[in-house]
């Protein structure tokens, strides 16, 4: 996937690109405002990751340029500013995603290729399929290997964000803000407990294991192949 | 900046320009009502004058019509004997020459076709003001009957009198009082000025003085005094701060060089080297979550929750994070209890008050029982009592002393016995914030045994529910 960086410190910005390209992405770079939306609009990329205080041409002022043409590429907005109105500030202006610095980068990559995959038309499925693992989103039902298997509203929703983005890792933060809307970290392993508890429903007595956890990223979902 | 105490020049003061201006409209309100009444009484006397004259003048005129010229002289000087106020005299055609009466001459450019007027002549060089009128005798002779406007003179010099030394009174009275008002005001606004400058040289306890008069000038002090309270509060609340940073992040930095400066020995195997860069990379996560925790509390602590509350079910959000925390508390062998009622709408800040009953939630789960406790029940209730909204979580721990319980909701503040655990010392400050944010409080109360935390918010950020839409649990659809 192609990506453009917008960030005007030169370290982090290298230290993205270096990353990305390593996680087989293309990655072009800018340090300032004007000629990223410059690079923006000339477009052929899947997602740009925009810093919000640039110098020249501020991050909102960009993607609101974008959107103001009719440009529909995802957005990660990354912020120094962290509060929940900053928040609510960058996602009205149009950016799909806010991450706060500093940030690790196993999530910027997680949220980044979220972004990606959502972005891509193959979106309104009524059932997502994992292996032999299967979630019907209109009668809420899951089956495994054609077993029913009986899941709270919440744990539900938790497998649907995971099956979504199957073969793909989500941060335990992802999970927090997309399944429960949270905005902020709570110090506790809640999210590590809510998983095991869904891993002992949908994992249990089966040989292949779906939901995997990677180590100091989060978790994933897959059943091995490609695909 | 120091400012220096006013010197009191009176016309400089803003009383005494109030006053001298309310003074000058007063004045000039007197000099239009005295002047109406000059004008009204005058203009009566001067009627009635008209009148006694027009009925002398007729009299005389029917007595003296066809008299002989010595005759007239006769009744004239008769007349005049009588030393009253009546003046007469009797003229030629011409007018030039007197034939008979009291008045030197005839009066310039009196009206000789018998209209009443006003004149002035010289009585043995005062000059005095009479009301009279003309007729015509036989002979082509002219008689003019007049009488001394005495009562218009009186007045008229009377009124004069009045208007000097009444204004003199108004204008003495105004001067006085706006240097009274100048001087007392001043006196009260040199307190509050003293006030500010000892205040900015450095004593933060000093306060406005107030006079106890209750008026608008105790009402300034008191805004003043509110606000010297709490930019003192915000001085100590912030030098707490950097005392507390400086042990609180200082620390954790002093680690981190260490494990950094450790992760760089040559000696090491790649797993240690490994073991050390996690370890340097939890470090830092800690350093973090602490950092911005303290930015969100000092944010919270500025006021910057005036912008944007949404309205949102407060009860499914409590029961929401119940649900969030109750397999972690069910792992530490601990009974969540949650009651709330149905619904209950509110308009605040969703992501604050999630985050405080977190934090509520978590320090139960964290302090809530020690080894030696032997209930591990956990409670969170949702009530609206006493006017306000009161979110408790109760748990069967070890609690916090009475006189601990304040310092337990300062920043950095942890008590001795939670040292050992993690945790930022932030948690309780930031439910406090997020509270004093939304002008609620938190109160910490006794469990028997046990703690409970409770979060209160007033109950203006209750909202009717008008409809149910209104108040729906977003983000249905997973985005």
């Amino acid at each position: 996937m192609r990506i453009l960086v917008i960030e005007d410190d030169v370290e982090v910005a290298g230290y993205v690109q270096r990353a990305l390209n390593e996680a087989g992405h293309t990655t072009d770079v800018v340090h300032e405002g004007d000629g990223g939306l410059n690079l923006a609009r000339s477009g052929g990329y899947d997602a740009l990751i925009v810093d919000r205080m640039l110098p020249g041409r501020d991050g909102l002022s960009i993607i609101a340029d974008l959107r103001a043409g009719g440009d529909r590429t995802p957005v990660l907005i990354l912020s120094a500013l962290g509060e929940v109105d900053d928040r609510v500030v960058g996602l009205k202006a149009g950016g799909d995603d806010y991450l706060t610095k500093p940030f690790a980068f196993s999530e910027l990559l997680a949220r980044i290729e979220a972004l990606i995959r959502r972005s891509q038309p193959e979106e309104q499925a009524t059932r997502y399929v994992v292996g032999d693992l299967i979630l019907d989103r209109m009668s809420h039902k899951v089956t495994r290997g054609g077993e029913h298997i009986v899941l709270q509203p919440r744990e539900f929703r938790l497998l649907e964000y995971l099956m979504k983005h199957r073969g793909q890792v989500v941060t335990r933060t992802m999970l927090l803000e997309g399944v429960w809307d949270y905005h902020f970290d709570p110090q506790t392993n809640v999210i590590d407990v809510h998983i095991s508890r869904l891993r002992a429903k949908i994992d249990k007595n089966f040989d292949t294991l779906l939901l995997h956890t990677v180590r100091g990223r989060g978790y994933m979902i897959d059943d091995g192949r490609e695909g | 900046m120091v400012v220096k105490a006013r010197r009191f020049i009176p016309w400089r003061t803003a009383s005494f320009r109030l006053t001298a201006t309310v003074t000058a409209l007063f004045l000039l309100a007197c000099l239009g009502v005295v002047g109406a009444i000059y004008w009204s009484v005058s203009d009566l006397l001067l009627r009635q004058a008209i009148d006694d004259i027009a009925l002398r003048s007729s009299r005389l005129e029917a007595a003296l019509k066809t008299a002989a010229p010595s005759e007239i002289k006769q009744t004239l000087d008769s007349l005049a004997e009588a030393r009253d106020d009546g003046l007469y005299i009797v003229t030629d055609t011409s007018r030039a020459r007197v034939l008979a009466g009291n008045l030197p001459n005839w009066p310039l450019n009196f009206p000789t076709d018998g209209r009443a007027d006003i004149f002035e002549y010289s009585d043995n060089g005062n000059p005095v003001m009479a009301v009279g009128m003309a007729s015509r005798l036989a002979g082509g002779r002219i008689l003019l009957v007049a009488r001394k406007a005495k009562a218009q003179q009186v007045l008229t010099a009377r009124m004069r009198w009045i208007v000097v030394a009444g204004g003199g009174l108004i204008i003495g009275l105004g001067i006085l009082a706006g240097l009274a008002l100048g001087y007392f005001v001043i006196r009260r606004i040199d307190a509050i000025s003293r006030a500010g400058d000892a205040f900015i040289q450095g004593d933060l306890a000093v306060r406005v003085p107030l006079s106890g008069a209750d008026d608008e000038l105790d009402d300034l002090a008191r805004t003043l005094n509110h606000m010297l309270g709490r930019i003192a509060q915000l001085m100590s609340g912030m030098r707490e701060v950097s005392d507390n940073i400086a042990h609180d992040l200082k620390t954790p930095l002093n680690r981190l060089r260490i494990r950094a400066e450790g992760a760089l020995d040559d000696r090491l195997s790649d797993q240690a080297r490994r073991d050390a860069l996690a370890g340097i990379l939890a470090e830092t996560d800690d350093i973090i979550r602490t950092f911005n925790a303290l930015l969100q509390v000092a944010r919270l602590e500025v006021g910057v929750l005036d912008k944007s509350p949404e309205t949102f079910d407060l009860a499914a959000l409590v029961r929401d994070i119940a649900e969030l925390y109750e397999p972690v508390a069910e792992e530490a062998g601990a009974t969540l209890e949650v009651s709330t009622p149905p619904t209950l709408c509110v308009s605040a800040h969703r992501q604050l008050i999630g985050q405080a009953i977190t934090n509520l939630l978590e320090n139960g789960l964290k302090y809530g029982c020690d080894d030696s406790c032997d209930r591990r029940e956990l409670g969170i209730r949702l009530v609206v009592d006493e006017g306000e909204i009161a979110i408790s979580v109760a748990d069967r721990g070890p609690g916090i002393a009475v006189p601990d319980r304040q310092r337990a909701l300062e920043r950095f503040v942890r008590l001795d016995a939670s040292r050992t655990k993690p945790g930022t010392g932030l948690g309780l400050s930031l439910v406090a914030a997020v509270a004093r944010g939304h002008g609620g409080r938190v109160l910490l109360l006794d469990n028997e045994p046990g703690l409970v935390a409770q979060f209160r918010l007033p109950a203006s950020l209750l909202v009717a529910r008008t409809e149910p839409a209104e108040c729906h649990q977003r983000f249905e659809e997973i985005a």
